[in-house]
C-alpha cells in the first residue's frame, strides 16, 4: 500500500492543528475493524506514526518534569494516595516517578532520532497545562496519561508498516502499561481492569490529549478556540473503498452547547449521501475512481461554525 | 475485543521466511507449538504465532489455576514479602492486604480469558489450537509463587513484543498489543509487591521464539503428542 509522503508532510505541518489533525476515527477506524487482509491497513506513513507518538511522549515528558520539579517526598507521603499505603509504597513514590519521567523523556529522544532517521522532521514540543495543583492532581493526571499512552500504543502498533518499528513500539506499550498499572495502584484503582486493553484511534487520543494543550509551535491552536472542533476528519486520504463512513461524533462545541452536523460535497465525480446531517454520514462514490473532496460543517448551539474539508482520492 | 478476532477473515497468509533471525524463530516455534518445521525454508502463519502464544497462555493459566488452588489468602498475607516490606498490614496500609489474593485470581482469570480467547481466535482462522501441555512449577511457599509469577509475566511481555511483528492479520496484530501490555501491567503489579522496580527499563526487552522456548522449557513435563 502506498507511503503517502504528500500526507505526512500536510499532517506534520498542521499537527495538533484540531480541525486538520484530529482525523482518522471515521474511515480509518472502520478499516481497522475491517481487518483488511494486508499487513498495512492504513494509509498513513511510519514518520506520522512515529510524529503522533512522539506528541504524546512530549507531552508526558513535560508532565513528569515539572512535577519532580515541584512536589518532594514528603509531599507525596503526606499526600492522600500515600496516606492510603504503607512505608514501603510511600518511600518509594518519588523514585518511581522521576524513573516514570526519564522513561518519557527516553522515548522522546529515540522517537526524535528514528524519525530524523527515517527522513522526517519530529514535531516539537508545546505548551501545555496540565491543571495539578496539588499531589493528587499530580498522580491522578499521571494516572490518565500513562493509560491514555497504552491505549495510544495499542491502536497505533499495527498502523506501522515496518517490522523494526513496530516491535520498539510495542517494547514501549508495554512499560507505559507497567507505568499505568503502577499509578493504578497508587490512585486506589485496579492495576489491570481487563484481560484486554482498548486501543484508541488517533483521533480518540488527541481528543484526550488536547485539553492539556495551550498552544504549539507553528500557530497551532490554543486550547480554548472559539468555535467547535471537528472530530473525525482527515484533511485527505487515499481509499480503495466506495464507501466512506464518517465519524464526527466525538466533535465537541468548546462551551459544551449543542452541535450539528452537514456533510457536503465540494467537486469530484458523482457521490450519493446518506445521513448527511448526523454524525455519522456516509459517502458512496457512485462515480468511481477519480478526487472527491467534501466539507463538513460543524455548528455549535452559539451559531458558531467550524468547517473542514477532505479530499479522498479513490484508487 | 474478542469479538474483533472472531471477526477477523479466516485467512493466514504464510510468510516466505529465509533469514536467520526468523529461522531461528521458527526452530522455536517448533518446540513450543510442535509444529513440523523443516530444513532452511518455512512459513511462520498467524495461526503459528497464536498457537505460540496460547502455549504461554496455558501455562500461566495452569500456573495461577493450580498455585491459587494451594494458597489462601492468608498464606499470602504472612507471607514474607509482605513482612519484608513492612507489616502486611502496613504495606498497602489498612485498605489493600487482602487485595493481593483478589489481584491473583484477576490475573487468572485474565489468563484463562487470553487461553479462550486465543482458542477460538486460531478456530476461526481455520486452525488447530494446541492443547495444553503437563507443568512442573518449583515453589513451595507464597513468596516462591510469587517469585515465578514475576518471571512468566515478565517473560509473557518479552514474547509477545517479540511475536507482534511477525503477525500479518492488522486486527491480530492489535489484539496482540492489548494482551501484551495487560501482561505488562501484571508483571509490574508482581514486580511491585515483591519490592522490585516495577518498570525496570524505559524499553522492554522483546524476545524471540527460541528464546522464549528456552526460557520456559524447564517448566514443561511432557506435551500431548
Amino acid at each position: 500500500m502506498t507511503n503517502l509522503q504528500t500526507q505526512s508532510h500536510a499532517s506534520r505541518r498542521s499537527f495538533f492543528t484540531k480541525a486538520a489533525v484530529l482525523f482518522g476515527a471515521g474511515a480509518l477506524a472502520v478499516k481497522i475493524a475491517d481487518a483488511q487482509t494486508t499487513a498495512t491497513p492504513a494509509a498513513v506513513s511510519d514518520i506520522d506514526i512515529l510524529n503522533y507518538a512522539l506528541a504524546l511522549e512530549h507531552l508526558e515528558a513535560a508532565f513528569y518534569v515539572a512535577g519532580v520539579a515541584r512536589f518532594t517526598a514528603n509531599d507525596y507521603n503526606n499526600s492522600n494516595n500515600g496516606a492510603i499505603f504503607g512505608s514501603k509504597i510511600n518511600g518509594n513514590i518519588l523514585p518511581y516517578i522521576r524513573a516514570i519521567g526519564e522513561h518519557e523523556t527516553a522515548h522522546v529522544a529515540a522517537l526524535r532520532s528514528t524519525i530524523t532517521t527515517l527522513g522526517g522532521t519530529p514535531v516539537a514540543a508545546c505548551t501545555y497545562n496540565f491543571g495539578v495543583n496539588t499531589v493528587n492532581d499530580f498522580l491522578m493526571v499521571a494516572m490518565a496519561l500513562e493509560n491514555t499512552g497504552v491505549m495510544a500504543y495499542d491502536g497505533a502498533v499495527a498502523l506501522i508498516s515496518n517490522p523494526d518499528i513496530k516491535q520498539v513500539a510495542a517494547t514501549v506499550a508495554t512499560v507505559e502499561a507497567r507505568h499505568a498499572a503502577y499509578l493504578n495502584v497508587l490512585n486506589g484503582a485496579i492495576p489491570f481492569p481487563s484481560a484486554f486493553d482498548t486501543p484508541k484511534s488517533r483521533a480518540e487520543v488527541l481528543a484526550i490529549a488536547s485539553q492539556f494543550i495551550v498552544s504549539c509551535p507553528g500557530g497551532g491552536p490554543t486550547s480554548n478556540p472559539a468555535g467547535p472542533t471537528i472530530s473525525g476528519l482527515r484533511t485527505a486520504f487515499t481509499t480503495t473503498e466506495n464507501d466512506i463512513q464518517f465519524d464526527f461524533s466525538r466533535s465537541a462545541a468548546t462551551d459544551g452547547s449543542a452541535v450539528s452536523f452537514m456533510l457536503s460535497q465540494i467537486s469530484g465525480p458523482q457521490t450519493s449521501l446518506i445521513g448527511q446531517r448526523t454524525s455519522t454520514p456516509r459517502a458512496l462514490l457512485q462515480g468511481g475512481r477519480g478526487v472527491y473532496v467534501f466539507e463538513a460543517v460543524i455548528t455549535d448551539g452559539r451559531g458558531t461554525v467550524q468547517r473542514g474539508r477532505t479530499t479522498v482520492t479513490y484508487i | 475485543m474478542q469479538q474483533k478476532i472472531l471477526d477477523s477473515p479466516a485467512h493466514s497468509s504464510p510468510v516466505r521466511s529465509t533469514d536467520p533471525i526468523n529461522t531461528a524463530m521458527l526452530a522455536g516455534a517448533a518446540l513450543l507449538a510442535t509444529t513440523a518445521l523443516t530444513a532452511q525454508t518455512q512459513t511462520v502463519t498467524d495461526i503459528d504465532v497464536l498457537n505460540y502464544a496460547l502455549g504461554l497462555e496455558h501455562l500461566e493459566a495452569n500456573f495461577y489455576t493450580e498455585g491459587l488452588k494451594r494458597f489462601t489468602p492468608s498464606d499470602f498475607a504472612s507471607a514474607a514479602f509482605a513482612m519484608n516490606l513492612g507489616n502486611p498490614n502496613d504495606f498497602f496500609g489498612d485498605s489493600l492486604p487482602g487485595d493481593v489474593y483478589a489481584y491473583l485470581q484477576l490475573i487468572r482469570n485474565h489468563e484463562q480469558t487470553h487461553v479462550r480467547t486465543l482458542i477460538r481466535t486460531i478456530q476461526s482462522l481455520g486452525g488447530t489450537p494446541k492443547p495444553a501441555c503437563t507443568y512442573k512449577f518449583t515453589y513451595s511457599s507464597a513468596d516462591e509463587f510469587l517469585a515465578v509469577g514475576k518471571v512468566l509475566e515478565d517473560t509473557g511481555v518479552t514474547a509477545y513484543n517479540g511475536a507482534i511483528k511477525l503477525i500479518r492479520n492488522a486486527s491480530l496484530v492489535t489484539a496482540a498489543a492489548t494482551i501484551a501490555t495487560v501482561e505488562g501491567r501484571h508483571a509490574a503489579y508482581l514486580r511491585l509487591i515483591t519490592g522490585d522496580s516495577p518498570f525496570p527499563s524505559a524499553f522492554d526487552q522483546a524476545k524471540t521464539m527460541q528464546e522464549i522456548t528456552t526460557a520456559v522449557m524447564p517448566f514443561i513435563v511432557s506435551c500431548p503428542a
